[in-house]
């Protein structure tokens, strides 16, 4: 079966009953500019359109609106589909209307439909998650998307609060997606395609901003019933206020009060509404997590608070209980405190998508294109490959392309961290959100909306940070077993409490209280204090900050799984082509004979070399524009193979190339045999020229030189106990050479292997225990890459290698090589201290309660408070500062 | 308000609140008390008028009863100005009662005290434990703090 690869979006459609709406939906989608196939699902209530061009939602809004349905939500929502699969048209499909009430539509062959009719296709959505409380929650999810017919797969981020989800959209559509999300107890909303860049209508955003509105009407609510009870707790207020209000109601409404039930019905009148408005969330939680057997932070706030809420109802409304005391302030507060702490931690959450914010914010929002020969402000969106777009002193770049016209220095350290501005001329690469410095230029647009690298960024430290690293799996480990262990704890402790420790204890210990309000607030505190809620966030947070740390710098890292293994990295491969060293030969050495002077030299060289395509060629060239010599013409130019070129310039005779050459003109090299071994040694390869068949000009060494910070790079490496190899197809001396420049030792020098070899090499090094990185710039090393524990692509400007390896270098700079490792590090540091804060709280805090040394309403607010102080612990990884930094 | 002093306002009560929930009496609440451990009323809805002086009697007469529900009056012996044994008992219905003869048994303090309590425990049956009277359901009504009590001289 033959398969077409393509990029697509998915449309969730509002209407759509049988294949009849399929075709009209398909009728109007397939006639909007730009879109080149359509799958309409009825059954999924979803299309997905295949364009060739960035979609117009508006359009496609309108083509909708003619077939007569609409998109779900109202607009369009552009869900960006990967992977997707569309084998060969097979049987053709039911025309009937289920419910009679959809257009008879007249059938007419359609490509695009034949092929939706029966096409199965994996597409991947990812959906922003409102409501989480907990790594419970995200397993609750995860497990229900899990069993949702139709999804393959499901991971939920909670730092991020994203689901992305894996389904097949002939099975399930977006809204079922949804609707499952909502089963489960929490809200979801699609991801707009655009909301990469911040343009689009980024939905979640709304929806978290509407939900953290709500909680802090909830807590400031909360907090005002828990106040006055909290007061009345104070032993003076405990007594005078029941009695104040007991003769205010007898002289009010007559009969008369018992001061102590106006107590209880104070406490009442101010919880009920704490427990059951507030704290409803929790209950809402703890159903859908009952319906599916498993427990969350919701359960156990539900079941601590209920224990004293419900205790303290029954004192006070049943008569027999009427001397037992109440604890409605231990579930206000509780419930208050919790909300607190789920605002704290929603508000420093935020702050761990600071870099992406910062990321998205830097795209500009106009520019200044040339229209009919007149330059015009338009919006950025509207820009279109192949447009001239004009920047001016100070201005914003806004989108990627090719300087035509003018030059300038460009700052690009908003995307490579390298502070120095970058000179741009006529030829060379501009990347949109990069801040043009004093000149002026135009330049050609080539790669708009969602292609431009800052997009491509952007995009992909989303995915990092919606990913999970391996040392999540602890965590998720711990958490799917704690909700049961907790409870079961607890009723332990009540048990212990109630009936083990009146046996063994004198009553003193009790203090005023009897052993069952002894057993019930210590098995609450327990619930309360054990929540997991701070160990799910230990991961992900700590993983948002490093990820949105690393692109500020110019690395990106595409997972957690890629950031966790380069921590663990003992030895890192340098190709050394392109990586080590600049990857295009230089002329380095020009050594002349007595009566020569180097433009002259230079001259007739270039002059020979004017038509060669070779890379020596290329070096002389370049440096010959460089240094603006003008070549003559040349007459009767042969190239000889293995030995060099000659010819006749200005009437002399020029023989160019090595020393078979010169042995061939007879041309008697020997007073500079030492200086050509010397240079050759250092790995240069040595060109000689001769004049006149008698008569040695001089010499031209041409090398790939190593790059600036290279050696640098490779004594930090080495600093902070990495071991560092270079691999290379050269040959040794070549090799040891630049190695030797480089710092790196000769035994540490992988010479002469083939492109083709190069994964075999990694693979050796791994077999001998060692944890591999290779760095290469992705194209010929790419086996390499992917042989190594981790692979570290070198990008180049807005020619990012994205795909290969798991880390990728905006920059040529091996100085990122070390941010990378040392920002991983930092970053698992920082994951490990999360889980001993996270798990402090719960194996110092359970101990505690389980004595009854811990009052419920501390309880809950120190449960908040290990969740506050695991997110403020990773924010701190944003104080993280390359060793290596790149003002220099 | 600006922002920032809501802000400021409410975290300063966020802390004070955890605070006071640290420093709060472990365990539950003592019962509200302050010297009023019956039931408060007012003087629209209880009172109890008789004549200071029934000297050498043998049972009291209440002139006027009102009761915020249905109530008993008891007569107690004196114990230094403290209600002592009880040595008469009548029950009283919701509203007003006048004219209400309690028979006195037992000897007799000079003075008695005569109180008005709730029948708030078992209907007609006088629930009421000196030994923990704040935890008695018929405990006595108090007006403005004080126990609705009379002291008659009867010697």
């Amino acid at each position: 079966m033959e398969t077409t690869l393509s990029t697509s979006y998915l449309i969730a459609i509002d209407g759509m009953h049988c294949h009849a709406c399929e075709r009209l939906i398909t009728g109007t989608l397939s006639r909007v500019p730009g879109v080149t196939g359509v799958l309409a699902d009825a059954q999924a209530g979803t299309a997905i359109i295949t364009v060739d061009a960035e979609p117009d939602p508006a359009a496609l809004a309108e083509a909708i609106a003619a077939a007569g349905f609409a998109p779900t939500g109202g607009t369009v929502t552009l869900v960006p589909v990967d992977d997707i699969e569309t084998p060969a048209p097979a049987a053709a499909a039911d025309d009937t209307c289920p419910t009679g009430a959809c257009p008879t539509v007249p059938r007419a062959p359609d490509p695009a439909l034949m092929a939706a009719s029966a096409a199965a296709a994996v597409a991947t959505a990812t959906l922003g998650i409102i409501g989480m409380t907990c790594s419970s929650c995200q397993a609750v999810i995860e497990r229900t998307l899990a069993r949702t017919p139709g999804i393959g797969s499901a991971t939920v981020n909670l730092a991020a609060e994203t689901a992305t989800v894996t389904f097949d959209p002939h099975t399930i559509g977006i809204d079922g997606i949804v609707t499952a999300v909502r089963d489960a107890g929490y809200d979801a909303v699609p991801r707009a395609a655009d909301a990469a860049m911040g343009t689009g209508d980024d939905a979640q955003r709304e929806a978290q901003q509407a939900h953290i509105t709500h909680e802090k009407r909830l807590f400031v609510f909360s907090l005002a019933l828990s106040f006055p009870l909290l007061i009345l707790m104070i032993p003076a207020l405990m007594e005078s206020v029941p009695l104040a209000v007991a003769e205010w109601l007898a002289a009010t409404f007559g009969g008369a009060w018992d001061p102590m039930m106006v107590f209880k019905y104070i406490g009442f009148a101010l919880a009920t509404p704490v427990q059951f408005i507030a704290g409803w969330q929790f209950y809402k939680g703890f159903y859908h997590a009952l319906k599916r057997r498993t427990g969350n932070m919701d359960t156990l706030i539900a079941i601590g608070t209920s224990a004293a809420y419900f205790y303290s109802l029954a004192a006070t409304f049943i008569p027999s209980l009427y001397m037992e005391p109440v604890f409605y302030e231990t579930a206000a507060l509780l419930i208050t405190f919790v909300i607190l702490g789920k605002l704290l931690e929603a508000h420093a959450k935020g702050k761990t998508g600071d870099a992406i914010k910062k990321l998205m914010g830097l795209a500009p929002k106009t520019a200044r294109v040339v229209r009919d020969g007149v330059e015009v402000d338009v919006p950025v969106e509207t820009v279109v490959a192949g447009d001239t777009v004009v920047v001016r002193p100070g201005e914003k770049v806004p989108v990627d392309g090719i300087v035509i016209d003018g030059s300038s220095a460009v700052d690009e350290s908003m995307l490579t961290g390298e502070s120095i501005p970058v000179e741009k001329r006529e030829g060379d690469t501009v990347i949109g959100a990069t801040i043009n410095k004093l000149g002026s230029f135009r330049f050609r647009a080539t790669k708009v909306g969602a292609e431009t690298a800052l997009a491509q960024i952007v995009k992909l430290v989303e995915e990092a940070q919606g990913s999970k690293a391996p040392v999540q799996r602890f965590a998720d480990r711990i958490s799917s077993v704690f909700v049961p262990v907790v409870v079961g704890l607890a009723v332990l402790t009540f048990l212990v409490w109630l009936f083990v420790v009146p046996r063994f204890v004198d009553p003193s210990f009790y203090m005023d209280a009897t052993p069952f309000i002894k057993a019930l607030l210590a098995g609450t505190a327990v619930v309360v204090i054990a929540c997991p809620c701070a160990l799910g966030l230990a991961t992900p947070t700590a993983i948002m900050v490093g990820t949105g740390k690393g692109a500020e710098n110019g690395v990106l890292i595409k997972s957690g799984e890629a950031l966790e293994t380069t921590y663990k990295i003992s030895t890192i491969v340098f190709d050394k082509t392109g990586t080590l060293t600049h990857g295009t030969p230089v002329v380095t050495d020009i050594e002349l004979a007595e009566g020569h002077d180097t433009g002259r030299v230079f001259m007739l060289a270039a002059a020979l070399e004017r038509g060669s395509e070779h890379p020596l060629a290329e070096a002389i060239m370049a440096r010959a524009k460089a240094d603006g010599i003008e070549l003559p013409s040349v007459d009767g130019f042969a190239a000889v193979p293995g030995h060099g070129v000659e010819g006749t310039v200005d009437g002399m005779r020029v023989a160019f190339g090595n020393r078979r050459l010169m042995a061939r003109e007879g041309i008697d090299i020997a007073r500079f045999e030492e200086r050509i071994a010397a240079l050759e040694n250092q790995g240069k390869t040595v060109m000689l020229v001769g004049v006149n068949g008698a008569k040695l000009a001089g010499l031209i060494a041409v090398a790939d030189t190593l790059k600036a910070h290279s050696a640098e790079a490779v004594t930090r490496l080495a600093e902070i106990g990495v071991e560092v190899y270079m691999i290379t197809g050269d040959n040794r001396r070549t090799a040891e050479a630049i190695a030797a420049q480089a710092g790196i030792p000769a035994d540490h020098v992988l010479a002469e292997v083939l492109p083709e070899h190069k994964a075999e090499e990694v693979t050796r090094l791994q077999a001998a225990g060692r944890k591999v990185a290779m760095v290469g710039d992705g194209i010929n090393d790419t086996p390499a890459l992917a042989a190594a524990d981790v692979g570290i692509a070198m990008g180049a400007g807005t020619d990012i290698a994205m795909e290969t390896g798991g880390i990728v270098l905006i920059t040529n700079d091996l100085r990122d090589v070390v941010t990378a490792i040392e920002l991983s590090r930092a970053t698992i540091r920082k994951i490990r201290q999360n889980f001993v804060w996270a798990l402090g709280y719960n194996t110092l805090g359970i101990p505690v309660a389980a004595l009854g040394l811990l009052k419920p309403e501390l309880a809950g607010a120190a449960m908040a408070l290990s969740s506050v102080s695991v997110v403020t612990s990773s924010l701190l990884l944003r104080r993280f500062r390359p060793s290596m930094a790149k003002s220099a | 308000m600006n922002r920032t002093l809501i802000r400021a306002a409410l975290t300063i009560v966020a802390i004070g609140t955890i605070a006071l929930a640290g420093c709060a009496p472990a365990g539950e609440a003592e019962h509200p008390t302050d010297g009023v451990w019956g039931y408060v009323t007012s003087a629209d809805s209880a009172a109890l008028e008789l004549a200071a002086d029934q000297t050498g009697a043998t049972g009291l007469v209440v002139d006027r009863v009102l009761a915020p529900g249905d109530a008993w009056v008891v007569v107690h012996l004196d114990d230094d100005g403290a209600p002592g044994m009880r040595v008469g008992l009548a029950s009283v219905a919701k509203g007003e009662t006048t004219d209400l003869r309690i028979e006195l048994e037992g000897d007799l303090t000079d003075s008695l005290i005569v109180a008005l309590h709730a029948d708030r425990g078992t209907p007609g049956e006088f629930d009421f434990d000196m030994e923990s009277p704040a935890t008695s359901p018929d405990r006595p009504y108090f007006i403005d703090g004080a126990e609705l009590a009379t002291v008659v001289n009867v010697r």
